[in-house]
């Protein structure tokens, strides 16, 4: 269905990314950016607040996209080379460029994400995938029943199409679209350390692969309802757990440990939605109240609260090259020269809201997102690239 | 619990068939047998099982149901059938009492076959059946289905001490827990509270495991006693004289084997829920699990087996039975075998298919041999008609009978 979309102008991610530069997609003041639809797509402006990343530490005063209320001067300026208007030409001018899902099958998403390496793109909406490997969009597999999820991938190899569908957990895509179950119950995430070593989460449990099956990591956290574990990041040889229950750090597949600093102190539930890790020193973790904390080796420091008006719920972490993106409700920003800098800002209403968040570099990352606009022709995800200073249409 | 909401389910469709009409039934009147196992005195008189009046030999003087829906037509399922019947047994299986299906199970031993039936009202539904409901227990030795036992309405698990009794668990007359019958006689044998996620295994006629809940029971020398309690309740058991093997959610596959006291989890088990299990040693481990899967065990290594299953019911491997080698495995829409060498669906049920097409959904699974395997089966178009959606069949190993 979407095999006639980018067909052409798309053979390259370099080419259309150089297309969105004339085009480009950025509000030009420091405020909100509210996208309306495709035409009135615009980037969050200019950066706000304290330095936050790595080191700062103090007041976190920064409001992603918010620079009129906290003196953003920060990297406004860049931003400022793209009019938010030049965005909808973009979307006008070269529409064969956007995934084009059609409608969706569903009243309501319950999943939408997505993932990259160097060969392709990929996007999951509910139980379709769909994927762009330099000839545009077309739909890679269809999985059957739905629930929440999402997905990851191996580089260079199969996709993990997880969640809870039709009673498995986890689901091997491979490019050529055939698929495998692996027979685990449901997880809500997964994360890839190399080809066969990954690991999974759901409940109170922590899912290992060693390249042939999934198995269950150690003993339980706990309780599955009482942990609530939301999402999981690894290396070689730590492995960070977030959870409504709180953070969980294991090293050296040694027993993960409960972050007794990152409880309230008001005894409240901790609460925790997103991780992401650079190395064994340096790990990020956010709440659904939209705190970011960092572990710089030492200890955990908050780093960033979610400011008045923000949809405060922090979905995703990515990060690389030592940038790290975060994904909010409604707002895509990272840490860039010591500053939050709004990249995407959506309004802040549940009809639009940023799903996923993956890609191979800090200037070569994808962001899916929910429109809020009604169900069209193309339905109401889209896909921007950000090739570290603008947005395009994907 | 997913085999639970699933009957659920199968509650729910069969209730819309209920209550219809009332006329009187081409198949009444026939006596019901009361034959009990292991040399149970017949009370009641012989004829054909699907009749009203007569007298149950055992526990329940009532005997079968009036059963006032029109005549069955001759079963069309989906698979084709061999010739009808099981030793001298011809006359099929006929089960009375209307309502939703609560449970339809089989077991079977050396002496002969059970089938125990099970309906209730759904009256949230506004189904009527005031006076058809309710359970009973038939046998079969291979000369005819005879009314053995006939309750109230219990939960009910039907299973058996090979050799010797069944076993009901369920709630019955006021009491709950697992009963025993023997010398058609029912006795409670170990008082539950609760009894509705209860499972029993006989390996013979005096040893048995029970899961209850979260605790594992054993039954040696006509004593229940707590074996283990487990961090959450287990969805499945097979055992023999050496070897006790528990499956569940998240990964649970224990075992105990040879000398050892606790059942432990075996490492590395596959993620998963598994939802049936059978064993011929400890070091030859089937589990069936909730994506219909099957992983076997060497007592080394893993190795996960795709069935083929396209179950659309979203049930998994529901069970599993074994003989010789081979292990048998039902999903709510398939019929399949495994072993050493692979699997073979021997009847898969089109995914697409509408509730109108032939039906064959698979309730129970037991048998005697690797060429005699039983199997309950529930066709809803059937509902309507004298008794009801209810058949079972066996298979030779090559085709399948009415039975």
């Amino acid at each position: 269905m979407n095999g006639d979309h980018g067909s052409r102008g798309s053979s390259s991610w370099r080419a259309a990314a150089r297309f969105a530069v004339l085009l480009g997609a950025f509000s030009a003041c420091g405020g909100r950016t509210q996208l309306e639809d495709d035409a009135a797509l615009g980037a969050g402006g200019g950066a706000s607040g304290t330095p936050s990343v790595s080191g700062a530490s103090g007041n976190n005063n920064g409001v992603a996209g918010g620079g009129a209320d906290s003196g953003g001067a920060g990297a406004g300026g860049a931003a400022g080379l793209n009019s938010g208007g030049n965005a909808g030409l973009a979307g006008a001018l070269n529409p064969t460029q956007a995934l084009c899902a059609g409608p969706s099958n569903f009243e309501t998403h319950e999943a939408v994400d997505v993932w990259t390496d160097s060969a392709g793109a990929f996007v999951r909406i509910d139980s379709r995938v769909f994927a762009n490997v330099g000839a545009g969009w077309s739909l890679l597999s269809e999985q059957k029943g739905g629930g929440v999820g999402g997905l990851s991938g191996f580089i260079g190899g199969p996709l993990l199409f997880y969640g809870s569908f039709g009673g498995c957990g986890i689901n091997l895509v491979q490019r050529s679209g055939s698929s495998s179950c692996s027979g685990a119950a449901e997880v809500v995430h997964v994360h890839v350390v190399r080809q066969n070593l990954a690991h999974a989460v759901y409940g109170g449990r922590i899912l290992s692969y060693d390249g042939a099956f999934w198995i269950q990591r150690g003993d339980a956290l706990g309780d599955n309802a009482q942990v609530g574990a939301r999402q999981v990041w690894a290396n070689e040889n730590t492995l960070v757990v977030a959870a409504r229950s709180g953070v969980y750090v294991a090293r050296g597949g040694g027993k993960p440990q409960r972050q007794v600093e990152l409880e309230p102190s008001d005894g409240s539930e901790p609460d925790f939605t997103a991780v992401w890790g650079f190395s064994d020193e340096l790990l990020w973790v956010g709440n659904r109240k939209g705190e970011l904390f960092e572990f710089d080796g030492k200890r955990w420091q908050l780093r960033r609260e979610a400011q008045a008006g923000e949809c405060a719920q922090i979905r995703r972490l990515w990060g690389s090259q030592g940038r790290l993106f975060v994904a909010s409700e409604n707002q895509v920003f990272s840490a860039n020269v010591g500053a939050w800098q709004a990249i995407l800002t959506l309004p802040c209403e549940q009809a639009s809201r940023v799903w996923g968040l993956w890609g191979n570099a800090a200037d070569d990352l994808l962001i899916a997102y929910e429109t809020g606009a009604s169900n069209t022709e193309c339905g109401d995800i889209r896909v921007n690239h950000y090739d570290g200073t603008r947005l395009t249409p994907r | 619990m997913r085999l639970d909401f699933a009957l659920l389910l199968l509650a729910g469709a069969v209730s819309l068939a209920c209550g219809s009409t009332v006329r009187n039934s081409a198949s009444a009147g026939g006596a019901a047998g009361a034959a009990a196992m292991a040399g149970a005195s017949a009370a009641g008189t012989g004829g054909s099982p699907n009749g009203n009046g007569g007298q149950a030999g055992s526990g329940n003087s009532s005997g079968p149901p009036a059963d006032d829906r029109p005549a069955r037509p001759p079963w069309d399922p989906p698979i084709p059938l061999g010739s009808s019947g099981w030793k001298s047994s011809t006359e099929p299986l006929c089960e009375p009492h209307q309502g939703s299906t609560q449970a339809f199970s089989v077991w079977a031993d050396k002496r002969g076959v059970s089938a125990f039936f099970s309906t209730d009202c759904n009256e949230l539904a506004e189904e009527v059946c005031h006076g058809t409901r309710g359970s009973a227990l038939q046998f079969n030795d291979g000369s005819g289905w005879k009314w053995l036992y006939q309750g109230g309405t219990i939960v009910p698990q039907l299973s058996g001490l090979p050799g010797r009794a069944l076993v009901l668990t369920g709630s019955l007359a006021g009491q709950s827990g697992i009963f025993l019958l023997e010398d058609g006689k029912l006795t409670l044998s170990h008082p539950l509270d609760d009894p509705s996620q209860s499972k029993v295994f006989g390996v013979g006629p005096e040893l048995a495991y029970a899961t209850v809940g979260s605790d594992v029971l054993q039954y040696r020398a006509g004593q229940w006693q707590l074996l283990q309690a487990l961090p959450e309740p287990p969805l499945a058991l097979w055992a023999d004289e050496q070897t006790l093997a528990i499956v569940g959610g998240n990964q649970t596959f224990l075992l105990k084997a040879g000398d050892k006291d606790e059942l432990t989890q075996l490492a590395d088990a596959p993620a998963g829920t598994y939802t049936a299990v059978w064993g011929f040693d400890a070091d030859d481990l089937w589990a069936g699990n909730g994506v219909g899967q099957l992983v076997h065990y060497d007592g080394a290594a893993w190795q996960v087996i795709e069935t083929g299953s396209h179950d659309s019911t979203g049930s998994g491997i529901t069970a599993l039975w074994g003989d010789a080698g081979v292990v048998y495995f039902t999903t709510f829409t398939e019929f399949g075998r495994a072993d050493a060498d692979g699997v073979e669906l021997l009847y898969a049920r089109d995914p697409q298919a509408s509730p109108t097409e032939p039906y064959f959904s698979p309730q129970s699974l037991w048998g005697r041999s690797a060429s005699e395997v039983f199997l309950t089966v529930s066709d809803e178009r059937f509902e309507q008609y004298a008794c009801g959606s209810a058949f079972i069949v066996w298979f030779d190993g090559k085709e399948f009978h009415q039975f």
